[in-house]
């Protein structure tokens, strides 16, 4: 149940940046949903908001999905490459393929588990945390 | 009849950790000397091609006007990373041969360790966001990943390395293969920034970057300048050096360049490019004397050797565990250390290489009789690759 938790003086986290398109993901993940895009018109699932769809050039719109999905490929961070997380390192991310569209690879870092007990294929889930130095509620997955 | 271009000189400053100089000077630098390398002078260029990533480098314009030229008949500032160090040389091959220009330089020039570094999170400024109330906000793609603490690209290569690991059984016994090997090579160019041989075991125990890289995993960032010049085949006859010709060149962007959504991560942009190249060219990959491989990770290397067809895929790490990358085994891969050992100019240091061998012109370090060579540039869903030949 770690949060990221950095003294006052340490930098905050990198925030988002939401635009039209991206807003709606913010506004589910504020109510502790995980959604989607997916296109209303041929159901394609997208990695990304996007205008169009880019199978059929409908419009996709956000979709709430379980959360639950197993890890693809994950890194061992030891470098800090961003501000914020030197309090939490060595951190795990992974890139998690979500059970209703196993296709995408949704970027995550990884709460709740030893980094070395970390494989593919281990079935993990999401949940909400605050993200420090913002308003921002991030999704977090850990194990399932 | 084709008007043909070739490759007639080339500069470079010293590479380093701390150039203590601009960009400018930089590119002014390894510029003059890849045209006194030609025996050609400021006033006959006509054409500039250069490429940065985040406004990291001097472009064409600026440099032109540097150097005293009133005017260039051709000009490309590309966007990119190493993905187009090689795509820039053919550029300038093409409009010369397109008749755009007759005498094109073409650079990269960089404080990739003193000034911005590749390897820690990205300049706010040069994102799509910006300092908003003096944090990092981040926009567009990146607002799903940069909360995250993933945001640079050695991450990307990190989670695809693991993939292979994971299909193919590779692990850092193969990866540090590649790092000893490139390291040894170095060690027989003075130019290189590390020189100093490495053990497998001093890979083992050298210090986690992100894991599954060590720090001998990763390209060697540093400040320098390298230069390429270009002519007609038919003026290159009266100048300084043997012509180097370059037999076709091929590139690949998949997904929008999205390096998250791509397919099958165990392979890169080299799985297309290589077919095509070969194909268009009617050689293959045992023709070839050397290959500067665009090694910004160790891992890189591996899966493009692989996919460039130099070995089957998944026995990148064999291929160079059983010496088949080095002299006296299939092909020299990356005789000057390569961006992990020499230094990470973008990759352009590679084509320097690459026809430095194929004029004889690289001493200690000479692939003997090499006549042909294979250069790649980019990683994941972007890149290119060129076959250079002795002229």
């Amino acid at each position: 149940m770690t949060e990221i938790r950095a003294p006052m003086s340490a930098p905050a986290p990198p925030q988002p940046l939401p635009d039209a398109l991206s807003q709606p993901y913010w506004d589910h993940a504020a109510k502790g949903e995980l959604a989607l895009p997916r296109c209303q018109a041929c159901g394609t699932w997208h990695a990304l908001p996007l205008e169009f769809c880019r199978k059929c050039g409908g419009k996709p719109s956000f979709q709430v999905v379980s959360g639950e999905g197993e890890i693809y490929s994950f890194l061992i961070e030891h470098h800090p490459v961003a501000p914020g997380f030197d309090g939490l390192m060595p951190y795990v991310v992974a890139m998690v393929s979500p059970r209703e569209a196993p296709e995408l690879r949704l970027i995550s870092r990884l709460d709740g588990i030893v980094p070395d007990e970390v494989a593919i294929g281990m079935p993990v889930r999401a949940r909400f945390v605050d993200h420090p130095g913002g308003d921002f509620k991030l999704p977090v997955f850990g194990p399932a | 009849m084709k008007r043909e271009a070739a490759i007639v000189g080339i500069g470079r400053t010293t590479y380093s950790r701390n150039s203590g100089v601009s960009t400018l000077a930089l590119a002014r630098e390894a510029t003059l000397n890849a045209l006194e390398d030609a025996g050609l002078a400021v006033s006959d260029v006509d054409g500039m091609s250069s490429f940065a990533a985040g406004n990291d480098s001097v472009g064409v314009h600026e440099l032109a006007y540097s150097l005293g030229l009133d005017g260039l008949y051709y000009f490309s500032d590309t966007v990119g990373g190493g993905n187009v160090a090689a795509k820039v040389v053919a550029d300038a091959v093409w409009a010369v041969e397109a008749g755009a220009c007759e005498v094109a330089v073409v650079y990269r020039a960089l404080n990739s360790r003193s000034g911005k570094r590749f390897g820690t999170y990205a300049d706010p400024v040069a994102g799509r966001g910006g300092p908003v109330g003096g944090g990092l906000h981040v926009g567009g793609e990146g607002q799903f990943t940069a909360p995250h603490g993933y945001m640079v690209p050695g991450q990307w290569f990190a989670m695809w390395t693991q993939r292979h690991f994971q299909t193919y059984g590779t692990s850092n016994e193969d990866l540090g293969a590649i790092a000893v090997q490139y390291r040894a090579h170095a060690a027989n160019n003075p130019h290189a920034i590390a020189r100093a041989p490495i053990t497998m075991e001093d890979y083992h125990n050298s210090r986690w970057i992100m894991q599954p890289f060590h720090i001998y995993d990763c390209a060697l960032e540093a400040d320098g300048a390298c230069a390429l010049v270009v002519t007609t085949a038919e003026r290159a006859r009266d100048l300084k050096h043997r012509p180097i010709k370059m037999l076709g060149h091929i590139a690949y962007t998949g997904k929008a360049g999205n390096n998250d959504l791509w397919d099958d991560m165990t392979c890169m942009y080299s799985h297309f490019v290589g077919p095509r190249l070969w194909d268009l060219t009617g050689l293959k990959p045992k023709d070839m004397d050397l290959a500067c491989l665009y090694d910004c990770f160790t891992y890189t290397a591996l899966a493009t050797t692989e996919d460039f067809g130099f070995c089957e895929k998944g026995e990148g790490g064999r291929f160079y565990r059983d010496g088949r990358a080095t002299y006296g085994g299939d092909v020299v891969v990356n005789p000057h250390g390569g961006l992990l050992s020499e230094a990470y100019i973008h990759g352009l240091n590679h084509s320097f290489e690459a026809v430095a061998q194929l004029r004889g012109d690289a001493d200690k370090r000479q692939v003997k009789d090499a006549e042909l060579c294979f250069v790649s540039a980019g990683a994941a869903a972007y890149g290119s690759a060129m076959i250079l030949a002795r002229g």
